[in-house]
């Protein structure tokens, strides 16, 4: 348990310390929002629309920023020494912690740019938002992470990636686009809790089966 | 392996001749007449070959996740060569079940295409195992290959679970079994006479015994190869 804080503190450290996974994802979700409102100009977004392009712009920046956290440690050549200092299964957990904090950051930004520049985009049920960003971050972490780990042991690393990971992210990405409506729009649905249930069996399964598995990937 | 062979030729031929010749009519009085499914008349005898090649499709997907579990917790290159073989079996057959799905969706529900939550999740289905063949062909070193591969497929099948008995239930589509459908379908609802269901279980038997040969073959071939190192 030590070890698995010490793996996390150093992730986070590294990164606080150059700062380059979140600046170029703050200025990918910024390039995206932007490029949408120049080709809309003033025209209206229906509620659809908006919660999906919110979960388009959320899954792309997640592959880009943070499917990097095993297949960085593999480039480097430091994914010997971690595995020397700790086990498997706790390189694994501290990974997952960080995307998951890496993607609650990403969508916590991509919230405040869509309210900031999207007119369309009001939240009437902010419970079910927060708990629908967070599940949502869980989720996604938990296939990004355990595919990285599969990645970095492959090559063409950047083809693979997004063909691996799209249809696995994809019922998550359904679910999600689906909560959001529900948020965005002033209605009451009996079934919202369904698809967060879904979520997080989903995650659950993943993770469960990540951390059973993941030691036969680094296995030689 | 022979009598199987033998056996389902032999079946999935019967299912042919009787799926496509026996009459529909409206009061069947003989053995060899279907009675009329309102909403779908003569377009129903494609449930016979429809059905059982997503039944084989599933049936392969989670025979190949279970033997990549077997690789892991083994190590036997054999278990490798059987997931593989299974996963492109179901690759193949979820391809046809596509196939006969778009052309049923065509006369039913009017065009090939109609982003139901089923056909969306079969193309999802294919885009895994495309991924699962083509991860294992970048992986050059041949223990990580066979260890990473299993993985992933232990993934793979975990999603495919997923796509294919839990999420096309809670969306609303026009395939039976989606949310707010009344019913399950004419087979599983059982509104449905005897020699349909018959013809519909010995087409099912037929299938799997179709994939348990293909499954032996493309296994020997794989151990061939192997030992040929023909890679």
């Amino acid at each position: 348990m030590k070890s698995f804080f010490t793996l996390l503190y150093k992730d986070l450290l590294c990164e606080f310390r150059t700062k380059h996974a979140i600046y170029s994802l703050l200025v990918f979700v910024l390039t995206t929002v932007l490029v949408l409102l120049f080709s809309i100009l003033d025209k209206d977004f229906s509620v659809e629309l908006i919660s999906s392009l919110f979960w388009i712009v959320s899954f792309f920046s997640t592959m880009t920023g943070l499917s990097r956290s095993f297949v960085l440690e593999e480039e480097k050549h430091t994914i010997m020494f971690l595995r020397l200092q700790s086990s498997v299964t706790n390189i694994y957990l501290s990974k997952l912690f960080y995307t998951i904090i890496g993607s609650l950051i990403i969508n916590i930004s991509i919230t405040i740019a869509f309210s900031l520049f999207l007119s369309g985009f009001i939240i009437y049920n902010y419970t079910l938002f927060a708990l629908t960003i967070l599940i949502g971050s869980i989720a996604l972490s938990s296939a990004a992470t355990i595919l990285s780990a599969i990645i970095s042991r492959a090559e063409f690393k950047g083809l693979l990636f997004p063909l691996l990971s799209f249809p696995i992210m994809l019922p998550i990405l359904i679910t999600s686009v689906q909560l959001t409506n529900i948020t965005l729009t002033n209605f009451t649905f009996e079934n919202e809790l369904n698809y967060l249930q879904f979520q997080l069996s989903y995650s659950t399964v993943l993770i469960t089966s990540s951390l059973m598995f993941v030691k036969y990937i680094f296995e030689e | 392996m022979k009598i199987i062979k033998y056996l389902s030729s032999l079946i999935i031929t019967l299912v042919i001749i009787s799926g496509i010749a026996p009459p529909i009519v409206e009061f069947p009085m003989h053995w060899y007449q279907y009675p009329i499914i309102p909403g779908l008349e003569d377009k129903f005898r494609n449930i016979f070959f429809h059905v059982p090649t997503a039944w084989v499709s599933t049936i392969a997907f989670l025979v190949s996740t279970y033997y990549s579990f077997k690789y892991l917790t083994s190590k036997n290159d054999l278990y490798d060569i059987k997931a593989e073989s299974s996963a492109s079996i179901g690759l193949l057959f979820s391809l046809l079940a596509t196939v006969t799905g778009a052309l049923w969706a065509k006369f039913n529900w009017g065009s090939f295409w109609n982003w139901d939550p089923r056909q969306v999740s079969i193309v999802f289905l294919l885009i895994i195992y495309f991924a699962y063949f083509l991860l294992r062909s970048s992986i050059k070193n041949e223990i990580s290959k066979n260890n990473i591969s299993a993985v992933y497929n232990i993934i793979a099948g975990i999603s495919s679970i997923f796509f294919t008995f839990i999420l096309p239930r809670m969306l609303t589509g026009l395939h039976p079994g989606a949310k707010g459908g009344k019913d399950l379908g004419p087979i599983l609802g059982g509104s449905i006479s005897g020699n349909i269901m018959v013809t519909f279980f010995v087409s099912l038997l037929g299938f799997t015994l179709f994939y348990l040969w293909l499954l032996n073959l493309r296994t020997r071939t794989g151990i061939l190869m192997k030992e040929l190192k023909y890679d």
